[in-house]
């Protein structure tokens, strides 16, 4: 049975008055654990869970049903003892991010699932997060935060904002610096304990390193594109950045960890990769466009070409190539947008709303013409599209 | 002392917060461009970005009339204060198409969440052509919010009356007098 609602705000706010409950149990919780009900622990618990009942009922939150039964098969598959300890939401975030809230409830982010490239990669920040959940680090963060507010400051921004206050998404990222981030002692005990998590569980080791190498990369391809003046772009990455610093230090850690778990020995068994691919394309495209619309372009070309190496689609990678060209307009980036659009036409049908954008992009660079060309073809191709009225008015626009 | 200080401070924020005014029915003309008519007293509010009409509370419900955007210019959203300079800006060539993705990319600048833009059609903007379009908004709350932007580029600058209310019953109670203020509005 989950904590009284009634008795858990009083318990609480003793607690929080009093502010002696320092001592945090060590070890690990127990599979099924439910906090002493005099404990401040309980009290934060019945403050997450408030936010969740929220946040269960927000467009935010992808639903579809398969995708969750997936996820939380993943997180099963981790931890068999602790699988109903765990509750999972997807949030319709385009940022790279992931976050555990004391009640062993966990957020994870679209931009997260469209940027690991296998289930490995995404057992490795679950398990991660599991640890922080199993070891408590929540509250310790907060025995070690001067007030209450600290505290859910450090975990409105980890989440995107739920409920305490109204810091946005954006502004969030922007002020989630090193003072809101676990220690760094929680932060190596998360990785060590997330890594025999998943080793235990089948998963490849390696994949916890190579991931944050990839975000890494990612943050390096915009700080070099910002060197060359190429703009002050949305850093999609940085929520996550900012709380899990991916130094060299903690890569070779994890390097180091990986390893001697192999030479420990073999997993029991081999996990189904396949099944996240399937996942991730079921739902990428919209995924890529709310990512694309975040205007972390330099970092959503660095996502396709990766998209491009795992095998998706490569007329559609270039539809979404021609988009982060389209919606940037720079100067040459016109042309670039058609470049793209033109590649991704090669497929027949055209990918998407491939020959409609390039007609969109005939018509800024006044090319009427061209563009009634390109919008006559998409409605060849697209006759029954949801937009047919609309391009015949494009149409008959240029005509004029 | 401490009694003092507080009657300054609230003295100070009181007269640096834009004040509502009771709205009475009537003919309005929002930015001296076009009138509505409005057919029941509402709270409006009016700052350098927009004039917002409310009934229950701008957190429940808002009808805005955009200043109008010239071209350069960007859309009259709150940005978050880092975000700000990193604004898209508008086009007069923007079909409606590129206008709802500018009002969308500028939403994910704010402290919103913007869902989808959906069913755009047609729909006359007094006598100017212009588009009608549903939207969803979330706050990082978790709190859902539906929308329609009516909207015209056609004189050179981007128009737009906006509806955001809560999705749970406020939207449904104001799109009636959105519905009315949109088919009363004349150049």
């Amino acid at each position: 049975m989950r904590l009284s609602t009634f008795a858990a705000p009083f318990l609480f706010l003793i607690a929080g008055a009093c502010a002696t409950d320092t001592n945090v149990p060590t070890g690990r919780l127990a599979p099924g654990h439910e906090p002493n009900l005099k404990s401040t622990e309980a009290g934060l618990w019945f403050q997450v869970n408030k936010l969740e009942k929220k946040l269960a009922s927000s467009n935010l939150v992808e639903r579809d049903p398969e995708l969750n039964t997936y996820l939380k098969s993943v997180i099963c598959k981790l931890s068999t003892e602790h699988c109903a300890d765990f509750k999972i939401y997807v949030l319709k975030h385009p940022y790279f991010n992931a976050t555990m809230a004391p009640n062993g409830t966990m957020h994870v982010w679209t931009g997260l699932l469209l940027r690991a490239e296998s289930e490995d990669q995404l057992a490795a920040v679950l398990g991660h997060e599991m640890a922080h959940y199993l070891y408590r680090h929540s509250l310790k963060k907060y025995n070690n935060a001067k007030q209450l507010t600290d505290f859910l400051t450090f975990f409105n921004i980890a989440t995107g904002g739920f409920g305490v206050g109204f810091v946005g998404l954006a502004a969030s990222i922007g002020v989630a610096g090193s003072l809101y981030s676990y220690s760094r002692e929680l932060e190596t005990e998360a990785d060590q304990e997330g890594l025999l998590i998943m080793h235990k569980a089948g998963y490849n080791p390696d994949a916890a390193a190579n991931l944050w190498e990839r975000i890494k990369e990612e943050k390096e391809a915009q700080e070099k594109a910002e060197a060359e003046g190429n703009g002050d772009e949305e850093d999609t990455s940085s929520v996550f950045w900012q709380t899990h610093p991916p130094t060299e230090e903690r890569i070779k850690n994890l390097r180091l960890h990986a390893d001697k778990l192999k030479t420990d020995g073999d997993p029991p068994f081999a996990n189904q990769a396949t099944e996240f691919d399937r996942m991730v394309r079921r739902f990428w495209h919209g995924w890529m466009q709310e990512f694309i619309s975040t205007q972390a372009y330099v970092q959503a070309l660095v996502v396709l070409d990766r998209l491009e190496e795992r095998g998706f689609n490569a007329f559609e990678v270039e539809f979404f190539r021609g988009e982060v060209f389209r919606l940037r307009s720079d100067e040459e980036d016109l042309e670039k947008a058609m470049m793209h659009y033109q590649k991704a036409s090669e497929q027949v049908p055209a990918p998407l709303k491939t020959l409609k954008h390039m007609g969109l992009v005939a018509k800024r660079q006044k090319k009427p013409e061209q563009a009634m060309n390109y919008f006559s073809q998409y409605l060849m191709q697209n006759p029954t599209a949801s937009d047919e009225g609309l391009v015949r008015t494009y149409i008959s626009q240029l005509r004029k | 002392m401490k009694k003092i200080c507080a009657v300054f401070l609230l003295l100070v924020t009181t007269a640096c917060v834009p004040a509502f005014t009771l709205k009475t029915p009537g003919e309005a003309k929002p930015w001296k461009t076009y009138s509505v008519s409005l057919q029941e007293e509402t709270n409006e509010l009016v700052t350098d970005k927009t004039i917002a009409w409310t009934k229950y509370g701008l957190a429940l419900d808002v009808i805005e009339f955009w200043r109008p955007v010239k071209e350069g210019e960007s859309v009259p959203v709150l940005y978050s204060p880092a975000n700000a300079d990193k604004a898209p800006t508008f086009r007069a060539d923007m079909t409606p198409e590129e206008i709802l993705e500018l009002i969308h990319g500028s939403l994910r600048l704010t402290e919103l969440v913007p869902g989808r833009f959906t069913n755009l059609r047609p729909q006359g903007f007094g006598t100017k052509q212009g588009y009608l379009a549903d939207f969803q908004l979330s706050n990082n709350q978790g709190d859902n919010f539906s929308g329609l932007i009516l909207f015209t580029s056609a004189t050179g600058k981007l128009e737009a009356v906006t509806l955001i209310a809560r999705s749970l019953h406020y939207f449904e109670t104001r799109k009636k007098t959105f519905d009315a203020i949109s088919a009363s509005l004349q150049y």
